[in-house]
Order: C-alpha cells, then sequence, then structure tokens
C-alpha cells in the first residue's frame, strides 16, 4: 500500500512538470468539471520518461536565466565568480541538464542551492555534487534526504539518499551569495509551507525572485504536511515574498511560467481566501465530507484548477479542512 | 603609548613583514584530521577528510604561501572551504591568496562590510583602515551562522554578539569537542577589544562567558591567539576580564580622567598578561573607552 502510495505521488509530482511537447495551457483555460470529492486526487496519466534535459531558457540579463523542462524550474547565474545553480531536478535527468548548463555555463556548478528536498528539485544533488558543486540548503533539506526526519505520506522516501546527495552547507537563518556581481540571498521561509526546509532566493540587483514550490504559477500548492508542510505557511510565505517583490521583480515559481509580482498577489489572495471559505464550513460545523461538496474553492478554480497543476479544489479544500481542524 | 597602539593596529591590518621576526609556525594535531597551525597571526584551525579541507582564519597576506603549503602538507589538498573568524589582517589577511588557490571563503556579513569598505573600521588614530581588494572579500555571507557537514563532522559556525569586533564568529566542531572561539579568547594575555570595528567590552566579557557555559571540561579549545586551552583556562580569562573591567570601571564611575585613571595603575595585578601587542595602560585605556 505504501509502494502505491509512493508511486501515485512520484506521478502526481512528475505530473506537476511541463515535458518539452506539453502544450502551454492558458491561465484562461476553463476549470474541468467537478469530480466527486476524493482525496487524494485521481492519480493522472504516467509523465513521459524523465531523461530529458531541460528544453527552454529563459534569458532574465545579467548572466541568470530560468531553465524550464522536467521537474522543478531551476535558475541559472553566470559570470565571472562562478556557476551558481538553483535545484537540479530529478536523478534520471541530471547528467544531460549537468552537460546542458555545463554547456550553457561554460563551466560547471560551483553553487546549488536547494529550494526544497522533494526529488524534482534535489535529486540531481549526488550528480552534481561529484562534478564539484557545493550543495546549499535549509537545514530541514538535509535531515530529510538523511531521514533523519522520516518523512511521511505521499513524499515517503524508504532509504535515505545517496550520502553524496547531502547538502554540505546548511543554515536557518539564511545566508547571502555575493557572485557575478549579484547579492544573491537564500532566505528560509517565516515557517513550515510546501515542506519544513523551503527557500526563496532573491537575485537583488536583478530583482529576480525564484519562490521554489511555495508558488506554482496558477496552480493549487501541493502541501506536503507529510513533510511538514502547512497551508498557513503558503499565506506567512506569500506575505514575505511579497515584502521583497517590487512590481518589476521576475518571479521564476517552483513550476509554471515565469511570474510577475501580481500573479504572486493573486496566489496570496487565492491562499487566503480560500482558508477563510473553509474555515466558514468549519465553524458551522461541517464534516470534511460536507466541506468538499460544498465545493468552497469554486471562485478560484478557473485561474488556479486548471490541467497544469495535480492538486484540485477538492485537493486543498481537503488539507485546509484538516488543519484547521487540528 | 597612543603610537605603540595604532603601530599594533596598523600591523594587525597589515604589515606582515613588520612581524617577521616572530616565531615560525608549529601545528598541532588534535586528532581526527584536525589541526591547528600557530605561527604569526591567529591560530589557524583546519579539518582535513575526503570531503574537501576546511579552514578557519588564514594569518597575513606575507605568510599565506607559506601557510598554503603547510595545509597541504597536512591535507594533501589545498583549502576548499575557509572560515573568517572577523576581519582583522592578521586572521583574514590571506583571503585574497587562499580564495586563489581555489577557498570558498564564509563569514558573518559585517566582515564583508568592513572588507570592502562599506562601513570604516576607525583606528586608534581616529582615522579609517584602508579596506581591502575585492578578491579577498568573502562570498558568502552569514548573519546567525551556517552548520557545514564534512568529513563525517558536524561544524557549526555562529556568530557572536558584539565583543572583540561586530562580525566575530565562534566554531564548534561538534563530535571531537572541539572550539575555535576567534578573538574572543586571548589565551593568558590581555585581548584586544576593537570598539572601532563595533566591539564591546562588556559583550566581550558575556560572549566569553556564553563559550565557557557551552564547553564541558573535556572541550578542547583553541583560542584566537596563544597555545591551546581547556574550560579552566578560559574561566581564568573571564576572571581576569571580570576583575579588570571592575577595577577600570571604578575609575569611570568616579568620573576619573583617562589620564587620571591610567596614572593610578589600575591594572597592576594584572601585569602578567601584558604583552608586546596590549600593556596595562593600553587595556586600560581600551576598558575605559569601552565603559565611559
Amino acid at each position: 500500500m505504501r509502494t502505491l502510495l509512493a508511486t501515485a505521488a512520484a506521478l502526481a509530482i512528475a505530473a506537476c512538470a511541463s515535458t518539452p511537447t506539453e502544450t502551454v495551457t492558458a491561465a484562461s483555460a476553463p476549470a474541468p468539471a467537478a469530480p466527486a470529492p476524493v482525496s487524494p486526487p485521481p492519480a493522472p496519466p504516467p509523465p513521459a520518461p524523465n531523461s530529458q534535459a531541460f528544453s527552454r531558457t529563459v534569458d532574465l540579463g545579467a548572466g541568470i536565466s530560468m531553465l524550464i523542462g522536467q521537474g522543478g524550474n531551476l535558475g541559472l547565474s553566470v559570470g565571472e565568480d562562478g556557476v551558481f545553480l538553483i535545484d537540479d531536478q530529478y536523478v534520471t535527468n541530471a547528467t544531460v541538464n549537468l552537460a546542458k548548463i555545463e554547456d550553457l555555463a561554460k563551466g560547471k556548478p560551483k553553487y546549488l542551492v536547494n529550494t526544497h528536498w522533494h526529488f524534482d528539485h534535489a535529486g540531481g544533488n549526488e550528480t552534481f555534487a561529484r562534478a564539484g558543486a557545493t550543495i546549499f540548503a535549509s537545514e530541514n533539506v538535509r535531515k530529510r534526504l538523511t531521514n533523519e526526519i522520516i518523512t511521511t505520506g505521499r513524499t515517503a522516501q524508504p532509504q535515505p539518499a545517496p550520502k553524496a546527495a547531502w547538502p554540505v552547507v546548511t543554515f536557518t537563518s539564511g545566508v547571502d551569495f555575493h557572485l557575478n556581481g549579484q547579492t544573491i540571498r537564500a532566505i528560509n521561509a517565516p515557517m513550515p509551507t510546501h515542506t519544513d526546509g523551503d527557500v526563496l532566493i532573491y537575485f537583488v540587483e536583478a530583482d529576480v525572485l525564484h519562490t521554489g514550490d511555495t508558488y506554482m504559477k496558477d496552480r493549487y500548492p501541493f502541501v506536503d504536511t507529510g513533510s511538514g508542510g502547512t497551508q498557513a505557511g503558503f499565506i506567512a510565505t506569500l506575505t514575505r515574498a511579497l515584502e521583497i517583490t517590487g512590481p518589476n521583480t521576475r518571479i521564476i515559481p517552483g513550476h509554471g511560467e515565469l511570474a510577475t509580482e501580481a500573479d504572486l498577489q493573486a496566489a496570496l489572495d487565492m491562499h487566503k481566501g480560500a482558508r477563510a471559505a473553509v474555515d466558514a464550513l468549519v465553524k458551522q460545523g461541517k464534516t470534511l465530507e460536507q466541506t468538499v461538496a460544498a465545493k468552497p474553492l469554486q471562485p478560484w478554480n478557473a485561474r488556479f484548477g486548471g490541467p497544469g497543476g495535480f492538486i484540485n479544489d477538492d485537493a486543498y479544500a481537503t488539507v485546509i479542512y484538516n488543519e484547521l481542524k487540528k | 603609548m597612543r603610537r605603540l597602539a595604532i603601530s599594533i593596529l596598523a600591523a594587525m591590518a597589515l604589515a606582515p613583514s613588520a612581524l617577521a621576526q616572530l616565531p615560525s609556525a608549529k601545528t598541532v594535531d588534535l586528532g581526527g584530521g584536525i589541526h591547528v597551525i600557530m605561527g604569526q597571526g591567529g591560530n589557524i584551525g583546519v579539518s582535513t577528510g575526503p570531503d574537501g579541507v576546511f579552514v578557519i582564519d588564514d594569518q597575513y597576506p606575507g605568510t599565506a604561501p607559506a601557510n598554503l603549503a603547510k595545509i597541504r602538507e597536512i591535507a594533501g589538498a589545498g583549502p576548499r572551504y575557509l572560515v573568517n573568524t572577523h576581519w582583522h589582517g592578521d586572521h583574514a589577511g590571506g583571503n585574497a591568496a587562499f580564495a586563489e588557490a581555489g577557498a570558498m571563503i564564509f563569514a558573518h556579513v559585517n566582515v564583508l562590510k568592513r572588507l570592502s569598505g562599506e562601513v570604516k573600521s576607525i583606528g586608534l588614530n581616529g582615522q579609517p583602515a584602508p579596506s581591502s581588494p575585492e578578491p579577498a572579500w568573502p562570498v558568502v555571507t552569514f548573519t546567525e551562522g551556517v552548520d557545514f557537514h564534512l568529513n563525517d563532522e558536524t561544524i557549526k559556525v555562529s556568530k557572536v554578539q558584539s565583543s572583540h569586533t561586530d562580525g566575530d564568529s565562534v566554531i564548534r566542531f561538534v563530535e571531537p569537542n572541539i572550539i575555535h572561539t576567534g578573538d574572543i579568547f586571548f589565551n593568558g594575555i590581555f585581548p584586544v577589544i576593537d570598539l572601532g570595528s563595533g566591539g564591546s567590552v562588556k559583550g566581550y566579557l558575556q560572549a566569553m562567558e556564553n563559550i565557557w557555559a557551552s564547553a564541558d571540561d573535556r572541550t578542547r579549545i583553541i583560542p584566537g591567539h596563544g597555545d591551546m586551552a581547556m574550560k579552566a583556562d578560559l574561566k581564568k580569562q573571564i576572571d581576569m576580564l571580570t576583575g579588570t573591567i571592575a577595577a577600570v570601571e571604578k575609575h569611570v564611575k568616579a568620573g576619573d580622567s583617562l589620564q587620571k585613571t591610567l596614572a593610578a595603575k589600575p591594572l597592576k595585578p594584572w601585569s602578567k598578561y601584558a604583552w608586546s601587542f596590549i600593556s596595562e595602560d593600553s587595556f586600560t585605556t581600551t576598558l575605559y573607552n569601552g565603559l565611559k
């Protein structure tokens, strides 16, 4: 049973990724017909083999780019002080990603920051570490990769990650990198959000923010409660992110296309609104089934319930309900 | 006295050649791949192993080639990670040479601010210290601390409150129970409390007490300057500082001028702590200015 759940989780997370052949879905795509209340959400079709390198590069200037492919979006800074990379996607596409980055950057990554521990963001750690990268992450990323803290539920890993995949430098109150003409600020999320080890990364001079999976553009969030994540954390962390951003900030989400401050604000408004809507039903004494059946997140489905994500409104309402009932 | 103090700070910041007559380096093997290089300037901590060489402090620019050679001899490789305990030239002076040799330099953010000149460090002559060239600047900075997980060890770097400067860190090798104090501990000699770099007399005493409280009777302590120490040695130093602060504070509270305070020789009972850089009078002056 556990294996089945883990497999379903793998598929679910993999489905989050854009594939090279995927048609980009517009934010205005109509919401799918509401399925019957279920949790966890239905398993999507199996993803394409995730062994291909990232397929698209978005040049953000000042040597910074967003790399889009399978798994989480990568952030790259290239310049005279060395190659700096945010996240490394899956173990299965690490080698081809590394080769493509090396080709693009004319050097191997020296600095690598994990936004969180999931295998679609930190799965390539071992490959990149063996190629010479020093891996930086929140302390809890290391604790979950080593299984010092056991992850439960959808992303549980029966065995620790290989030792070479473990971050070498960990922190709980942020670090700054001074590289390639940028101040690159790694900021611990103010509270557990997507997981209990999320980090935001802000390129101060270039005004580019990588949110990790605390933000996926125009999708309901994956609150990985088995990794310590909380829905309240999405409100706290996006509030913090919006203190950093300005109207011109380019935002690299954990998944999805490049976003703006207005997009991020819309997500924060959605998180707050969704929480209030579910809370109203909790206060009326509704059961989980009644709450989900009442479709409290309907107002946000047009923007956030599209096919790009794997968390539908029912799944998100369930997470909020369970958190409020704790 | 004033001229001496100025020349001390100048030497600390800049001039390795002035110190060429100091004793040559010796190394202490603490076991488990951890070594201390003691020579000119601050004590250098070295952790060796398959995950890379980790170094604490790098003394002067002029001593950097010899220290790098010594590290390669001990570790079989050059430094990969380097932490500055603070910005002074007798601890971070070798930064550019170590970075050139491949070291990734970590420090408290105020180390970067003072090396880059973003924040001026004022010498006893009232003049700002010159800034360092960019290759000497730390690349990774923190405000609270970072942990390294290397060579099957946890190495915890923690910022210290305003004390010796405003950007000091203490480094703990957790499993072998070893602490590098940076310049929070000058073993058996009067410490430098650099008020012009944001240091604080009372903060310095508190920082020493915090390290003392975190140590146990088996902890081996690498001081910023002086020989290897145990908790009891740190306690003696804390007692000295507590006593000297009380002796000088009495004059400050009585409204005595610095001149009158110096003339009263309040630190006479601790004269054995005086050394070539910090005389009784210069330490009296620091305490007076810091407590006033």
